[in-house]
């Protein structure tokens, strides 16, 4: 399996983010959610539920299944599976937004967007997706 | 027999044009940004549009209502973008070179809708706007706020109040 620890270390300004694509959108997700980065072998192998982001989100073009995979820790782990993982980068607070009212009232887990340079990205929160998720172990 | 002088008789003329009262009444008028979608002609009140942005990318978001578009980096604002074409009827838009983004405020809410041109942006007189016509479409009727004429075209009239309390 190959797996990397992901850096979680981020000042009060700042917020370390793993930004990456799925479904031909450009995402990111707040670092210290994930607990590991797996290829598609080592998620295969790790015997941990996986969800593809596209069942648990609306995304334009699907997935790809060989992505990276996102470890979530927690009571109940389980594998978030993405397309690509593009960087981690320590973001200034300043260039986040919240989503505007009208396009908020979609999936609670988009809860704003990140700013870089005149791109915007879509900010994820697995925590609010692991309720779906759960819920779904917990039918199995 | 007196000869009138010409130069005594405009004198004459000027004098009483000068006693007669003349009041000057300039009618109320109000600015209309006109714009097109598909081969109709609508407007927005020009109050209700704060700006209007050149077409850019819209990034889609997951989940979010079907007449949301997507959001805009408009200098670092986020503002959504709805496709009004939903609410009236039409076939969903393309983003063209003559597409623009009329960024609107109404019913407490900000937001983008795309059309396809803007044609102008004028003051006309209110009385020049007629009250919606009774031959309206239903589903477009509570949208509309009164008829014009622009040149040979007819233009309908649209609160985006109505709108967004539609949506919000």
């Amino acid at each position: 399996m190959s797996a990397y620890a992901v850096n979680k270390s981020a000042s009060m300004e700042e917020i370390n983010l793993l930004f990456f694509k799925a479904g031909g959108l450009r995402m990111a997700v707040e670092a210290s959610q994930v607990s590991e980065m797996m290829d598609a072998e080592g998620a295969a192998n790790s015997g941990l539920p996986l969800v593809r982001l596209d069942e648990m989100l609306p995304l334009p073009e699907g997935q790809t299944t060989q992505g990276k995979t996102f470890l979530i820790g927690g009571n109940k782990p389980y594998g978030v599976v993405v397309d690509s993982i593009d960087e981690i980068a320590a973001v200034g607070i300043d260039s986040l937004r919240p989503m505007p009212p009208l396009a908020a009232s979609g999936s609670v887990a988009i809860w704003g967007v990140c700013l870089r340079g005149d791109d915007i990205l879509l900010l994820v929160d697995f925590q609010r997706l692991a309720g779906p998720v759960q819920a779904e172990e917990k039918e199995r | 027999m007196s000869t009138v002088n010409k130069s005594d008789l405009i004198l004459d003329e000027l004098k009483r044009r000068r006693q007669r009262e003349v009041v000057d009444v300039e009618e109320e008028k109000v600015k209309i940004v006109i714009f097109s979608l598909l081969d109709d002609c609508f407007a927005f009140y020009g109050s209700d549009i704060k700006e209007i942005l050149p077409p850019q990318t819209i990034y889609f978001v997951p989940g979010a209502p079907d007449f949301i578009m997507g959001v805009i980096n408009n200098r670092g604002d986020v503002e959504s973008v709805i496709n009004i074409n939903r609410f009236l009827g039409f076939p969903d838009p393309e983003m063209g070179p003559q597409s623009r983004i009329a960024l609107a405020y109404g019913a407490g809410i900000r937001s983008g809708i795309l059309v396809d041109s803007i044609l102008d942006v004028m003051d006309v007189p209110i009385s020049l706007i007629s009250p919606p016509l009774s031959t309206l479409d239903e589903g477009k009727r509570e949208f509309v706020t009164g008829e014009m004429a622009y040149g040979n075209k007819n233009v309908t009239v649209l609160s985006v109040g109505k709108i967004f309390e539609k949506v919000k």
